[in-house]
């Protein structure tokens, strides 16, 4: 089996559950004004909210996605990394003190300052809400595959029970707790990945013969050759499927092969003019009713096998089966100079449905440290550079514009504080992506990768050093889901009970009345939430968590920057800002690549050749706000 | 320079006009220059020096405005840099540095890059703040 049920990882799990559930119901009495639900009072130390910060912003896409891309794609996964930390030094400069200084509860609030207008708060809180939907769907889908391979639970059941722990934190002390569980978490992540990357560096690198706790299965290779104008396999219990070579797996480069009734891909090499041979690949199966086969069986099957291993180790000039320990930049050098195997994977159309098929390949490691694992950069054309520019700045842009991370401005009793959270939260933040790319470069040579779910780099690279740090690095990745969703649900609650109950529709409630709608609020959106989480199952967590950034960019941010700063904004200009912001990125989203592939189909046939929407549609919509803003005047009178 | 002084010059560059539909009253008392402006504009320079708005002045608003702008310009000026290099010269990032690519260590130095920047901003601003604390409390 892939992984094996830890009981530590149940009781730690369990533990964490415990904490944070009796933290909350602890802290519910003294939550009983608006304030106090929605921003804590704004009592918050400097200190303590700029490492909820951190637990706030590394979500399961940074803690688990990043250092599972970098795995696999070697640069390209760090450059999101640079992209997402790049986003904070925005919210910092621009977006910080004057947020605070605006003192209410939402992102809508901040917006509507200074107009006062019923439309502008409408349209706000529907795009704080569609945001924040769009980030939740990643987090919620990412926890089934932490509690499957962990507990051996379906997906739904792991969905059904954090959704339920979440909307317990949230709709019992709202802001008070969720400070205090990410603030839990940004700890614990940062301890957990500070001790990983030193077992990962005490450990070195080393060829897969030498790992512990690891059966090591060398890939499959089989001999194909050309006996009178007809190819045959050496070994007898494989044959060649028939048509073969007709087939659309051999456009692809794959043969497929047939082997105790079962036809599967095999990766053609050629090795001389009459002889083949055939490498064994790992390949997901999608049907036309969305079922996933992994090797030709469902994920519970225990067909996958690990891994990401060294093929040659070069450690100070000399070729060497291990390293031992290594210093971080010599952990860095020895990888470089050294090769390793990796799985690059293709896509093609069978009549069975849509086949991804990931096979073998020996490269040097120095090919790891450059672009082209996900950016063809120096051969895509221009597509290829415009996407990577939208991603670049749709990272950029989107941090300062994430509802969730900017409704924890107001926690703190000043400007200067909310100046210094975001300092730590900078620092704290740039010290984990740092070690990520340890991480990372770790978990490709580790030999416990799987490659079929990169999420997985991080806890299966713990693994490698034994059951308990697998435990503990698996309940860590939990809370990590927890501290993120907690804060969404809290923003999406507070945009329906304090933005559009309370500031739009003007339901008259007393301070009591607020705290109660916005906790009803809470739980349906948390119910919400856990439907949505069931319903993705089986998408990729980070492309979505990209997406989300794309539309807060597009959508929130040229509001928020041009309501802050320029006076000759208009409510009508920022609502139809927003709403061209929304409608542009959906739409872009909706016709890329990457949806086609969702939708089975080929990423070629997409009719536009952007997976990012950001370098369409915040243009747009910045342009949009200030052509509005020039056409029109303000109606609505000022607070 | 005194304090008061040094207040006053910081509020005359920090009054913006921001539309001829809506001009200042002070605009006839002081300079002013064409811009974007914060406050509500029916504050006059007499009462702004005397109001103290639990700390927070236009001065200061504008004086930490204006350091934001400026360090996200740079920012944004060096991360534009770092991506039009992958944009246009694409096997840049791979030549070979100190035992790794210059690619990785171009992105490491923007990761210190932003932290370095994350405490300058907030070290220029904990000094603009310092020196108008005293003539906010008198």
């Amino acid at each position: 089996m892939l992984y094996e049920q830890s009981q530590l990882a149940v009781i730690l799990f369990l533990s964490v559950v415990a904490i944070v559930v009796g933290v909350s119901i602890q802290l519910v009495r003294g939550v009983t004004t608006p304030a106090g639900y929605f921003a804590a009072g704004g009592r918050i130390h400097w200190g303590v909210n700029g490492v909820a910060f951190i637990g706030d912003y590394i979500s399961a896409a940074s803690f688990l996605g990043i250092s599972g891309m970098i795995a696999t794609l070697g640069y390209d996964g760090f450059l999101y990394s640079v992209g997402f930390l790049s986003g904070w030094i925005v919210a910092l400069f621009m977006v910080a003190e004057p947020l605070r200084r605006k003192g209410y509860f939402t992102f809508t609030d901040a917006i509507d300052s200074t107009f006062n207008s019923r439309g502008l708060r409408f349209v706000a809180s529907l795009c704080t809400i569609v945001v924040s939907v769009f980030y939740l769907i990643p987090q919620m889908v990412g926890i089934g595959s932490l509690v499957t391979p962990l507990f051996g639970i379906p997906h739904y059941i792991g969905v059904l029970i954090v959704g339920v722990v979440v909307t317990i934190i949230v709709a019992t002390s709202g802001m008070v707790a969720t400070t205090y569980v990410q603030f839990v978490k940004g700890v614990l992540i940062l301890v957990v990945s500070v001790i990983l990357t030193l077992f990962m560096l005490q450990r070195g690198i080393m060829l897969p013969e030498h790992m512990q706790h690891r059966d090591h299965r060398p890939v499959q290779t089989l001999e194909m050759e050309n006996q009178g104008n007809q190819y045959v396999l050496r070994t007898p219990e494989y044959h060649l499927a028939p048509h073969w070579d007709t087939a659309p797996a051999y456009a692809k480069g794959f043969v497929n092969v047939v082997h105790a009734g079962e036809t599967s891909p095999w990766y053609a090499q050629k090795h001389s003019d009459t002889q083949l041979f055939l490498r064994q690949t790992q390949y997901i199966e999608r049907f036309a009713d969305g079922t996933l086969h992994y090797n030709g069986a469902p994920a519970t099957s225990g067909r996958v096998f690990l891994v990401g291993t060294m093929e040659e180790i070069v450690h100070r000039g000399q070729q060497v089966p291990y390293t031992g320990a290594l210093g971080a930049l010599e952990f860095l050098r020895t990888m470089y100079s050294s090769k390793v195997n990796i799985w690059p994977h293709a896509t093609y159309i069978s009549d069975r449905g849509q086949m991804q098929v990931f096979h073998q390949r020996t490269v040097p490691a120095a090919d790891m440290f450059k672009s082209g694992g996900m950016f063809r950069l120096d051969t895509g054309g221009w597509s290829a550079r415009l996407d990577f520019i939208s991603l670049m700045l749709a990272l950029v842009c989107g941090t300062a514009a994430l509802p969730h991370i900017l409704i924890r401005y107001y926690t703190v009793p000043s400007q200067a504080a909310a100046r210094k959270s975001t300092v730590v939260a900078i620092g704290g933040i740039g010290f984990f992506y740092l070690l990520s790319l340890f991480l990372g470069f770790g978990a490709m040579g580790s030999g416990f990768l799987n490659i079929m779910d990169t999420n997985m780099a991080v806890p299966l690279l713990a693994r490698s050093f034994g059951t308990v740090l697998f435990a503990i690095v698996s309940a860590v990745a939990f809370t990590a889901v927890l501290g993120t969703v907690s804060g969404l649900i809290l923003a999406t609650s507070g945009a329906v009970a304090h933005d559009i109950m309370d500031r739009l529709m003007g339901i008259h409630m007393s301070a009591t009345e607020k705290v109660i709608a916005a906790r009803l609020s809470a739980v349906v959106v948390g119910c919400i939430a856990i439907y949505l989480g069931i319903v993705f199952e089986g998408m990729n967590v980070s492309y979505l968590a990209g997406w989300a950034f794309a539309l807060a960019a597009a959508t929130n941010l040229p509001a928020l920057l041009m309501a802050l700063f320029w006076q000759g904004a208009t409510s009508k200009g920022l609502v139809a800002s927003m709403l061209v912001g929304m409608s542009s990125a959906l739409t872009l989203i909706l016709l890329s690549p990457e949806m086609y592939v969702r939708y089975g189909l080929l990423a070629s046939e997409a009719p536009l050749p952007l997976n990012n929407p950001a370098l369409v549609a915040l243009p747009l919509s910045w342009v949009t706000l200030v052509v509005v803003s020039r056409c029109t005047t303000n109606s609505a009178s000022p607070r | 320079m005194s304090n008061e002084r040094v207040v006053k010059q910081l509020l005359r560059n920090a009054l913006y006009t921001h539309s001829k539909q809506h001009p200042a009253p002070w605009e006839a008392q002081v300079p002013t220059k064409m811009g974007w402006i914060d406050e509500p504009p029916h504050l006059v320079l007499e009462e702004i020096l005397k109001t103290d708005i639990k700390g927070i002045t236009p001065a200061l608003i504008q004086a930490k405005r204006r350091i934001g702008q400026r360090m996200v310009g740079i920012y944004l000026g060096v991360y534009a840099l770092y991506v039009a290099v992958h944009v246009f010269f694409p096997t840049v990032p791979g030549i070979p540095c100190s035992g790794v690519s210059l690619g990785l260590i171009g992105g490491v130095a923007m990761m210190l890059f932003a932290v370095l920047m994350a405490l300058t901003y907030h070290l220029l601003c904990s000094r603009v703040e310092k020196r108008l604390a005293p003539l906010l409390k008198s």
